[in-house]
């Protein structure tokens, strides 16, 4: 495979990033931005335009919502220490070995990611309470999700203290942790008695398709960040500048929907329709000017400041999206977004409410995302969380609120 | 009009560069932080981080030695010094909050979440005695009650270097411990001010230190650090050096228990900004952007929801001087209030003829209260017959963007009432230049204290019916009621209208009289317990005389017994006189039934014998009938002469007996003590009783202890806010405004001279439809301006639906705020016993 003989590197999809800064599954697996020497010379330019920087989404991805079933602030210390042990234990896991003689290469790696979220009741419940006082170290534009006009759902519905999201390879993998982690075993797998530190809200999981097309078979993601411009470092996590408490620096902002997608009302659609709504020629991938879902959610209005004196590409944010498949009758499916930022407020708060959401944006009377306002697209649920950053040897994520 | 913040910015998304409307960038992005700030929970100080001024068993004990030593007024100083040292603390500031820097600031000081409603933190300072004397009189370090007006003109012209300078020599004169203890506790107050300024100018030099390079904000930062390094310490040089000198004393005073207004904000800028102007070192827009910046800082402590708001009051937080009790008020309907009021417009500060005072920064503020949807500062715009048209126009449309500011004031009633009608003390000169306290009251800027006391005119009806008992006690426990005033003719003896207002007034008069006791019986015991020199240093007359303003050492000493729920009075009255008296419907001995068993629901007795605990029996069908046909009469407040001419009555009347206690002989030995103990050289202390009305935020809590009343009102309901007409009653849903009526034939109701007697003001709380015509209001708004019309005029611009449905969906109407005298409020954070009274409320249509 390899194009040159000096080169010795195996072609292997990049691994997550367990030992940074940042808590791993938000900017990683990510592709190298130098194009690797086991890239054959006719693939070279199609590394760079689609893979050079990007990251590589595991293929399952599982979200699991709880509340905190503590009382005291030492108490959910330990449960946060307790938790990302757990979470480090499991990315480090290695597949097993097989009893059977495989002549197929085995994955040296599932690839594991387990990411952490705070939601804001950690901080201040939907009542007001400063429950485990840390009132005063709250992410600063962390905050329950708004209603929009193109959601279906009540975001109070759906807040949640913590998310735990686990991406993977297997599908097994995210199984097995989504029953450990909601049966209570996953302190002590052999346990009898339940840990009920944790009290299970819900769930969501879903799929990647290899070829980056969603529920819609459209491709997704051409316009994601890229790290070759050091576009992931600049938009998706805290720095110090930004006046958060200090403790968040290196951490990112979640904002999660979970998307209903009508494809059969979709497809019944005429490829120029389907190409108005969606905002890019479904057929040849070109952008429609002035049309469409794109539109609505990435404006490129090159150096056009808005009213706070920002450009449209600073308020861009990294997108992990799913499809998912429900198990109801008709088949509810659709995509799950992940999206991690650097600000709340800048980034996805305006990106929802003064573009997609909104009447009269790009022009007077153009109406809300035409994606939903068609009805091909319906929010379901989602919400507002706070990665904190990853937790150094010995320590454990969201260790800072506790200083 | 813009109901919440996601269409506020949809809305300036859609404005074109220049738009008056649109604040700059800048501004836009510290407005997006605050409208976070509001969703969160303010943090707070804990008492033990504030701690005790004087160290415990395990500090120092020379330095506890030391402190002890120390009288109560030096103390207080060194506390005032410690607060300002202790928010400044990197781990004190983390947890509360206390010191914050963002880099988009303009203006740099954090303001407390001490509202008016949810208390305060301080450093303790007294001794275990001092404080069980203290608490005899309901008195401890949370007392001081700020509510007058600062003069920031000496901020601004003279800086704090300069008076620490002059104390210095003043105490080096003095010749008795108290005036020298009290220069001292000046000067470390006032240093401490001058340190907090450099505490934030290091904070801003490290910020600045965390910013990348080529950060475009890090030059504005290192100037403004620069700045907080010159101002308040010494004048200021620019427009800018003003508002962050004025802002930062402003932040100082309230950190340290002193809730106070700004004053005449548009006189002290002026002057600087024509320099500016001139030299063509700074544009209007840039001032503008700066006032901006100046605004929102006022508002980051408010909340949006209720929940959020913390209850640290202690029995003895900000007491009215005069009171003797504990402080229990409505703190439900304060919870964003601090006292801000900015006044503008207005005359000049002279004798001879009157000269208008509107100047650019009027304009201004003018433009900040539209622009920017804010609840704090409270903006007063002073209005006479030579307010510029523009400045009209201005007040109107700030008013119709929904922020409920600016309220307005006549000068034409407020500076008469000053200068005639209270007590002849204060100068034309100086009434002219009158400023709000914290709330709509009207004072001399910079040169009074002030404190006021309430006086029900519906308690008066119910002790005239009811031989000096209140109505909402009567019943198995009081029997008759709550015996409080002279046992008068009983109500079957009342022969006649005549009979029953002379029964009234000698009751009204013992309640001014008491008002009078009670002032001149605790004037002063503020000065032992909780003296205020930093704020003394900004009242004229304080450092002059070397005395405490808890010691009579302001210039004025202005005390208004306020008149409470007349509207609810002159309803009740206007039934007694034309059905009871004249055309004979009940007699005054049902009527009393009917209120004492508030309309029949507290009628008792088994097996449906329903009788009343105590009085005449009436039958429950007979009450129903009475109470229909009560209600049905003619209100107070639409323009229909009888009622309205019962209002003014009451108001002379009230004013009368001010006059008469304060000059009546039983009080002459105290006022003549008070005299002997606090006149100074060159100067006589002499108490100014300036009457007024006004209930400001306890339009629930007053009318919480009074009974039902003639008007068809239910016992313990609220009454109206100020000197408003009464809302609907309770009972009547769905709580809609449904009385209207034409803003022209509200002001006629207020067209009498009584008042300008009331130098204290009486605010009308007029609400208006949203699609209210500009043109139309800045045309009713020259009407009031002319005089004739009312003394304080305030307005609230809302739909019935959207208060409506402001209850039951708050997010999308977070940016909608109510009025009540000069307290505005988001009308989400209200409770819905405050809520609901609002949206009762009548409406005033073109």
């Amino acid at each position: 495979m390899s194009n040159s003989p000096k080169c010795e590197e195996r072609p292997k999809r990049p691994y997550p990033d367990l030992n940074g800064s940042r808590q791993p599954g938000i900017a990683d697996p990510q592709w190298p931005v130098e194009t690797p020497c086991y890239v054959p010379e006719e693939k070279r330019a199609g590394y760079v335009k689609d893979f050079a920087g990007r990251v590589d989404t595991q293929d399952w991805i599982t979200a699991i919502f709880f509340d905190v079933n503590v009382c005291t602030r030492d108490d959910l210390k330990t449960l946060l220490e307790d938790l990302s042990k757990y979470a480090r234990k499991e990315m480090a896991e290695k597949p097993p070995e097989s009893e059977m003689d495989l002549w197929i290469p085995r994955p040296d790696s599932r690839r594991v990611t387990v990411t952490i979220g705070f939601g804001t009741g950690l901080f201040l419940s939907a009542h007001g309470d400063d429950r485990f006082g840390l009132r005063h170290k709250k992410p600063k534009w962390l905050r329950e999700m708004p209603k929009t006009e193109v959601d279906d759902f009540e975001p109070s519905e759906f807040i949640s203290d913590l998310v735990v999201i686990i991406a993977s390879d297997a599908d097994q993998v995210n199984d097995s942790l989504l029953m450990e982690l909601h049966d209570g075993r996953w302190h002590d797998p052999k346990t009898k008695k339940p840990d009920k530190r944790l009290t299970y809200k819900r769930s969501v999981s879903g799929y990647q398709r290899l070829d980056y097309r969603d529920h819609l078979r459209v491709a997704d993601g051409a316009a994601n960040l890229t790290n070759v411009n050091g576009d992931i470092d600049k938009l998706v996590f805290i720095r110090p500048e930004d006046m958060e408490p200090a403790w968040c620096v290196d951490g990112s902002y979640l904002l999660w929907k979970e998307i209903q997608l009508d494809r059969p009302l979709f497809e019944s659609m005429t490829p120029e329709e389907q190409s108005g709504i969606i905002g890019r020629n479904v057929e040849n991938g070109d952008i429609i000017p002035g049309k469409g879902h794109i539109l609505k959610v990435q404006p490129r209005r090159g150096d056009h400041q808005d009213i706070l004196g920002v450009r449209d590409e600073e308020r861009r944010f990294l997108r992990r999206g799913y499809i998912f498949i429900g198990n109801d009758t008709p088949v509810v499916a659709g995509r799950l977004f992940f999206s991690y930022m650097r600000s709340l407020e800048k980034q996805g708060d305006w990106a929802v409410q003064m573009w997609q959401s909104a009447p009269n944006f790009p022009t007077t009377d153009y109406g809300v995302d035409p994606l939903f306002k068609s009805k091909v697209a319906k929010a379901l649920s989602g919400g507002y969380y706070f990665c904190p950053p990853n937790a150094a040897q010995g320590s454990f994520v969201g260790a800072g609120l506790f200083d | 009009m813009i109901h919440n913040d996601v269409d506020y910015w949809r809305h300036l998304e859609h404005l074109k560069p220049g738009d008056p409307d649109l604040p700059s960038p800048r501004i836009c992005r510290l407005l997006r932080r605050l409208f976070q700030r509001w969703r969160e929970k303010p943090r707070w100080l804990t008492e033990e981080q504030v701690g005790h001024l004087i160290p415990g068993p395990t500090g120092d004990p020379a330095e506890r030695k030391a402190l002890s030593g120390e009288s109560v007024m030096v103390r207080k100083g060194k506390a005032v010094r410690r607060m300002l040292q202790i928010i400044v603390r990197d781990d004190v500031a983390a947890s509360a909050g206390s010191f914050e820097l963002d880099p988009d600031d303009l203006i740099f000081g954090t303001m407390p979440p001490f509202s008016v409603g949810q208390g305060k933190e301080f450093v303790r300072y007294l001794k275990e005695d001092e404080e069980l004397a203290g608490m005899l009189d309901f008195l401890n370090e949370m007392s001081p009650m700020g509510h007058i007006a600062p003069d920031h003109g000496r901020t601004v012209r003279v800086g704090l270097r300069k008076m620490i300078d002059d104390c210095k020599a003043k105490a080096a004169a003095s010749e008795g411990a108290r005036e020298r203890d009290f220069y001292l506790s000046v000067i470390e107050s006032l240093e401490g001010v001058v340190e907090f300024a450099h505490a934030y100018a290091h904070g801003i030099r490290k910020m600045v230190d965390t910013l990348p390079a080529d950060d475009a904000r890090r030059p504005s930062l290192v100037e403004s650090a620069a700045r907080l390094e010159r101002v308040p310490e010494f004048p200021a040089e620019s427009f800018h050096d003003a508002v962050q000198a004025i802002h930062l004393l402003h932040c100082a005073f309230h950190w340290t228990v002193e809730i106070v207004p700004i004053g005449r904000l548009d006189q002290i800028l002026w002057p600087i900004l024509e320099k500016e102007l001139e030299a063509k070192q700074l544009t209007l827009d840039q001032a503008q952007e700066i006032l901006d910046g100046f605004w929102i800082k006022l508002d980051e402590p408010a909340i949006l929801n209720y929940r959020h708001a913390e209850n640290r009051f202690t029995a003895c937080d900000g007491v009215l001087t005069g009171f003797w009790g504990s402080s229990n008020y409505d703190q439900g309907g304060l919870l964003n209030q601090w006292m801000q009021q900015i006044t503008i417009g207005g005359l000049l500060p002279k004798d001879g003829d009157p000269q208008d005072a509107c100047n650019p920064v009027t304009r201004l503020c003018l433009n900040s209260s539209r622009r920017l949807p804010l609840n704090s500062p409270t903006l007063d715009l002073r209005v006479n017959g030579q307010t510029p048209k523009d400045v009209l126009d201005l007040a109107a449309a700030a008013l119709l963007s929904g922020g409920a500011h600016p309220v307005l004031l006549s000068d034409e009633c407020i500076v008469k009432a000053l200068t005639e009608n209270s007590n002849n003390v204060i100068t034309l000169a100086d009434a002219r230049d009158y400023a709000c306290d914290g709330c709509y009251e009207t004072m001399v800027a910079g040169k009074s204290e002030f404190s006021f006391g309430f006086v029900s005119a519906t308690d008066l009806i119910e002790k005239t019916l009811n031989r000096g008992a209140g109505i909402a006690g009567t019943g198995p426990i009081n029997l008759r009621g709550s015996k409080e005033s002279w046992r008068s003719t009983a109500a079957s003896d009342i022969k006649d209208w005549d009979e029953f207002k002379r029964i009234l007034e000698k009751h009204l008069e013992l309640g001014c009289h008491r008002y009078v006791k009670n002032l001149t019986l605790n004037y002063g015991n503020k000065e032992a317990v909780c003296p205020s020199p930093l704020l003394s240093a900004f009242i004229g007359g304080c450092l002059e005389s070397g005395r405490d303003l808890t010691a009579g050492g302001t210039d004025y000493h202005i005390f208004s017994p306020l008149f409470t729920s007349i509207s609810t009075a002159a309803d009740s009255l206007h039934v007694i006189r034309k059905l009871v008296f004249e055309e004979k419907k009940f007699t005054l001995e049902e009527l009393l039934t009917c209120l004492t068993t508030n309309w029949g629901d507290a009628l008792l007795g088994p097996d449906g014998a329903k009788q009343p605990a105590f009085g005449r029996y009436v039958s429950p069908e007979r009450i129903q009938e009475i109470h229909a046909l009560c209600k049905k009469q003619d209100k107070f407040g639409y323009g229909h002469a009888e009622v309205d001419k019962i209002a003014w009555y009451l108001i002379d009347s009230f004013c009368n007996a001010v006059r008469d206690a304060a000059e009546h002989p039983v009080h002459a030995g105290r006022l003549k003590d008070l005299a002997a103990r606090w006149s100074s050289p060159g100067k006589d202390f002499q108490l100014i009783f300036a009457p007024g009305v006004g209930t400001f935020e306890q339009y629930v809590f007053s009318g919480s202890w009074l009974g039902a009343s003639a008007d068809g009102r239910k016992s313990r309901q609220p009454i109206a806010s100020d000197l408003s007409p009464a809302p609907l009653h309770s009972e009547e849903d769905p709580m809609l405004h449904r009385r209207t009526a034409a803003l022209a034939k509200g002001f006629a109701s207020y067209s009498d001279e009584c008042m300008e007697r009331l130098g204290d003001g009486g605010a009308v709380d007029y609400n208006l439809p949203e699609d209210f015509p500009p043109d139309k209001l800045a045309a009713l708004l020259g009407e009031f301006a002319q005089g004739g019309k009312g003394s304080v005029a305030t307005f609230t611009v809302a739909n019935p639906k959207t208060l409506l449905e402001a209850q039951t969906s708050p997010e999308k109407y977070n940016l909608v705020r109510v009025r009540m005298g000069g307290w505005s409020e988001f009308f989400v954070t209200l409770f819905p016993d405050h809520q609901n009274q609002h949206r009762r409320r009548p409406l005033y249509t073109p």
